[in-house]
């Protein structure tokens, strides 16, 4: 038994081994090398998050801006549209944000108050002018601007015209007030058997049509308490809420009887556990009636099923209408090496040429500026009354409270929400225990 | 006489060279020098920088702002802390035993080697793999309480089935049976762990007389140890871990009785920003794991034979 | 495949023998149902016509069953080229795991040193590290390297042996007859050489479920490409099916048709994988 190992192999592999792994050790650490910053063209690193069919009509007409502006090259980074706070929280940690980002506009506000944008106050473009209003406002902190809109959602009503047939009613009208919403709506929810909350013998259990599609389920329904007097809203930004305040405390329970008491509306309307699917009850087919975001439109004509119609949103007891809208637009990172070509990128994509081509016509969105609006409607396809989305998005606002509390707050609501609607909580109660939860929730965003 | 006590022998033989190690040792730190590579360049930092953040309150690309001990303070006195601690450790003891007897039992049970042998154990491993949000969909419509499937199934039999996941009492049970449901990682290793029992054992053991219970008992049990107490551990990790399910079916509801430990530090890391308080929180699960791996350890023992060298 | 002979009491009669086979079979059909049938209810809903998918009350079976969702999720994205890049990662990733985590492992169970208990013990500490702690700054780190926006980040890591497939590999070499090793070092072989020709040929049925693993767990890891990846065209086929879950607008009809192609690869390495994992003619196991 030799006790030397076989010198001659050991050294040789060893020293392979080791000159392998140097090799590669140094090939990796080389990494790509970052934008040698050449003095034209500038490289500017563009990210969106969008869905695919979005993507389909960005990523050409992307393409031409950039054929157009030799002095830029536009490097397009995407996002899965779900996950934009996780890869922006991360990019933010490193100092890695690209120059200009399009984002969500619940997810703006938190990176806005730390700073993470550029101020965009001083540039030209004036968003006064050929602005909405309700979708400016989700960008603009402290007085000053720190992105721009380029499209939004608003939120009109839909009616299911076969359920209105087969109940005998008349189609919702651009007149119609909440009381006429709610006197259609319980005419048209209908149990197993086929009874109306007002016929004896009538099962809740058993429904399986709505009149209308769900009352005030989570926080962010700020605009349906205003409809009918009410404000959840203390403080401008709403970091400080109010349940309980009378006009408000009768507004909720306007909607909170509609459910526990009327049944003609789903307490659990997204969850699934009453209808039988997640998702929005009314594009189950199992809602006459329902307040919907303006990209419902796609899904309802995609599947093909329902026959439906939209009016403009509700009139409330102030005689004006009320309706939320959700909302994106450009910013511009505040450690951008390049925020003038920056900016001039942001400008070419908000053009209204832009917008109208990319957006509305395709019909993704509706294009935020007030000259490109129109393009969202096409007649070609359902539904009729197109114009309405016009008149929402004037009316429409962004979600209140949208400071970087307000996903806390949503969690800590979310569940006393559906206790009122099933009549687990009593009124008082619940609106105290909300009030509570809220604030206390916000608390970290008031005063900023 | 095993490998170690080889290794002693031989070493005295030789001189030891260099650095005061014998030529076993240098060959053991050559062997794991990716190992050790890969620690110092991809783990030391970061979890050095995970460590630190717990003292920290963090809000990119706010500056970083060193606030002591206060998170682990706020924790203590943090009720959804507790609950989500609460049920991480339900969850836990509900996968990790069923889960290892259910992967012992199915790997025993399926690993004939005829064709149908394959499906059935494809059939197994599937569910492990497929995409979270399918899995999360089609469990949604599964456990639905009016029109899923398992509440049908429950009425043929007369029973009422509950609310499931909208249910505070049920939606912990439901998660369970869906962390169940990847049981198909338990098989694969019992699979590869069975098929690596020596033969010349079983032989042995056969040739005495013993039936196939008794080999079980005496033989293929105790070689089995090594990578049962090695599921043990990797599946309670896992259990620690179990984020998908609760993130797209429950968000922690209802009443916060499907809160995971996972769960909220994701929620505060992205949906609240504090990624200080985040940190915090992995450190808990740290020591929480830690105390759970040590119990393993030391429950092991003597019960976990290894076949070759002395571990 | 060499069956020994066994005293005659301990054979059981012959058509005992068919009846618990017939037992058996029924018994392990039975088991698997459970784990069948919500994949099935996937399989059919995802060939739901988009009407019938999302309509309430949900349907048992799609009437009539369509490949639109299919087709339609195809059209979207680039289906082909994400398999590509997740395939190209995955086998990389998969290859450099198990020969470094095997050969960490193998050291561990076979070679003495001093330090190897407090080795060992810091290498189970950083499995216990949840990963979403290290997430962000993991990528503070890969950012100051340059290699975000690159494959890097997701492949070199695996170069370094995986702790968890380490930890395995130990396990399962400490579970050896010591003899094996015993006999390479008195041929004079050093352990480089022992663990190439005697530790993996022996550990098949080991390295075939940590490649499962290791496949797996990168054709499915979705926070890495996320945070790692910037461009469409090198992303993966786990970014691909998050592409459909918008925040407005959930395509879920689109995202579970590719699920189902974004099985297609797994099933075949677990195919491959099963000639390794249970005893058959190539490997000789003991099948009792």
């Amino acid at each position: 038994m030799s006790d030397r190992p076989p010198r001659r192999r050991r050294p040789a592999r060893h020293r392979r081994i080791a000159l392998l792994g140097i090799g590669l050790l140094a090939a990796a650490c080389s990494g790509p090398t970052g934008s040698t910053g050449a003095p034209e063209p500038v490289t500017l690193r563009l990210q969106v998050s969008l869905t695919p069919e979005e993507l389909a009509t960005f990523e050409p007409a992307l393409a031409a801006v950039d054929a157009d502006h030799p002095e830029w090259i536009v490097r397009l980074e995407t996002v899965p549209q779900g996950s934009e706070v996780e890869k922006v929280t991360s990019q933010l940690a490193a100092g890695d944000l690209p120059d200009v980002l399009r984002v969500q506009g619940l997810n703006a506000q938190q990176w806005i108050r730390r700073g993470a944008f550029a101020d965009l106050s001083g540039r030209s473009l004036d968003p006064a002018a050929d602005f909405y209003a309700g979708p400016a406002e989700q960008f603009g902190w402290d007085g000053r601007i720190w992105g721009l809109p380029d499209t939004a959602s608003p939120e009109v009503v839909y009616f299911n015209k076969a359920m209105f047939d087969a109940a005998g009613l008349s189609y919702p009208t651009a007149d119609w007030t909440y009381d006429d919403m709610r006197e259609a709506a319980i005419a048209l929810t209908l149990d197993g058997g086929g009874r109306r909350p007002t016929d004896p013998g009538f099962e809740p259990a058993t429904i399986r049509q709505w009149g209308w599609n769900g009352g005030l389920t989570y926080f962010w329904q700020n605009e349906l308490v205003r409809a009918r007097g009410g404000d959840l809203c203390v403080t401008a930004d709403c970091t400080e809420m109010s349940f309980t305040d009378p006009a408000t405390a009768a507004a909720i329970e306007w909607w909170v009887t509609l459910v526990r008491d009327d049944h003609a509306a789903p307490y659990d309307p997204y969850g699934g556990s009453q209808t039988g699917v997640p998702g929005d009850p009314f594009l189950a087919g199992v809602a006459a009636m329902g307040s919907n975001g303006w990209f419902a439109v796609g899904q309802l004509n995609a599947a093909g099923t329902i026959d439906y119609d939209v009016v403009p949103p509700l009139i409330g007891v102030d005689g004006e209408r009320h309706t939320s809208l959700s909302t994106n637009g450009y910013v511009i990172s505040g450690t951008s090496r390049h925020p003038d070509a920056a900016w001039a990128l942001v400008q070419a994509l908000l053009e209204p040429r832009f917008l109208e081509a990319t957006w509305g016509r395709p019909g993704h969105a509706v294009p935020a500026r007030i000259s490109a609006a129109s393009s969202a409607i096409d007649g070609s396809h359902p539904p009729t009354n197109q114009d309405t989305v016009l008149e929402a998005m004037a009316v429409g606002r962004v979600f209140r409270p949208y400071t970087a509390a307000a996903f806390a707050a949503y969690g800590a609501t979310v569940d006393l929400f559906t206790k009122l609607n099933t009549g687990e909580l009593g009124l008082e109660e619940g609106l105290a225990q909300l009030e509570a939860a809220a604030n206390a929730a916000l608390a970290a965003d008031r005063g900023q | 006489m095993s490998v170690a006590s080889l290794g002693r022998q031989a070493a005295t033989r030789r001189r030891t060279r260099g650095l005061g190690l014998r030529p076993r040792e240098r060959w053991f730190y050559l062997l794991i020098a990716p190992w050790l590579i890969g620690l110092v360049v991809f783990q030391a930092a970061p979890i050095a920088g995970a460590a630190g953040l717990a003292f920290a309150e963090w809000a990119p690309p706010l500056p970083i702002e060193w606030v002591g001990t206060s998170n682990f303070e706020a924790m203590v006195r943090d009720d959804q802390f507790w609950q989500a601690l609460g049920n991480t450790l339900v969850y836990g003891v509900g996968t990790v035993i069923p889960g290892l007897a259910l992967g012992l039992g199915l790997a025993l049970l399926l690993r004939g080697r005829r064709r149908g042998g394959s499906i059935l154990r494809g059939a197994v491993f599937l569910p492990a793999v497929v995409s979270g949000v399918a899995t999360a969909l089609v469990w949604g419509w599964i456990l639905n309480p009016r029109f899923g499937l398992l509440n049908a199934a429950l009425g043929l039999v007369g029973i009422d089935g509950p609310a499931w996941l909208h249910d505070p009492a049920w939606a912990m049970p439901a998660l369970i049976v869906m962390g169940l449901w990847n049981v198909g990682v338990n098989v694969i290793v019992y699979l590869a762990a069975l098929n690596g029992v020596p033969r010349e054992l079983q032989e042995a053991a056969a040739l005495d007389g013993a039936g196939r219970a008794a080999r079980f008992r005496h033989v293929v049990w105790p070689a089995l140890t090594p990578v049962t107490f090695y599921l043990a551990i990797v599946n309670a990790i896992g259990a620690f871990q179990v984020f998908t399910p609760t993130y797209l079916l429950t968000s922690g509801g209802p009443d916060g009785s499907t809160l995971t430990l996972a769960l909220y530090t994701y929620q505060n890391a992205f949906a609240y920003g504090r990624l200080g308080y985040a940190s915090a929180l992995a450190i808990a699960v740290v020591v929480a794991l830690a105390a759970l791996v040590v119990i393993q350890f030391r429950f092991a023992g003597r019960r976990v034979v290894y076949l070759g060298a002395d571990g | 495949m060499n069956e020994p002979s066994l005293p005659a009491r301990a054979l059981p009669a012959n058509r005992h023998k068919t009846g618990g086979r017939l037992i058996l079979a029924m018994v392990a059909i039975l088991a698997v149902v459970p784990f069948a049938v919500p994949f099935l209810w996937l399989v059919a809903s995802a060939l739901k016509p988009i009407g019938q998918f999302y309509a309430a009350p949900p349907t048992l079976l799609p009437d009539p069953p369509s490949l639109e969702n299919l087709a339609g999720a195809v059209a979207l994205v680039d289906v082909p080229r994400l398999l590509a890049n997740s395939t190209l990662i995955a086998g990389l990733s998969v290859g450099a795991t198990v020969l470094s985590a095997s050969l960490v492992g193998f050291a561990f169970a076979t070679l003495p040193a001093r330090g190897r208990r407090p080795l060992f013990g810091i290498l189970i500490v950083t499995i216990l590290v949840p990963p979403s702690a290290t997430l962000i700054p993991q990528f503070i780190l890969f950012s100051r390297l340059g290699w975000v926006g690159s494959y890097l980040p997701l492949i070199v890591p695996h170069l370094c042996g995986s702790a968890f497939f380490v930890f395995l590999f130990r396990q399962w070499f400490l579970n050896q007859p010591p003899h094996l090793f015993e006999t390479a070092e008195l041929d004079g072989a050093n352990p480089l050489q022992a663990w190439w020709h005697i530790a993996l040929p022996l550990a098949r049925p080991a390295v075939a479920a940590v490649a499962v693993f290791a496949f797996v767990g990168s054709w499915n890891d979705f926070l890495g490409p996320l945070l790692y990846l910037r461009e469409p065209e090198s992303f993966t086929i786990s970014l691909g099916l998050a592409a459909f879950q918008g925040t407005y607008v959930g395509q879920l009809h689109y995202t579970l048709a590719l699920s189902l192609v974004a099985l297609i690869p797994v099933v075949a390495v677990f195919a491959v994988a099963q000639r390794w994992l249970v005893p058959g003619i190539a490997t000789g196991g003991w099948r009792g």
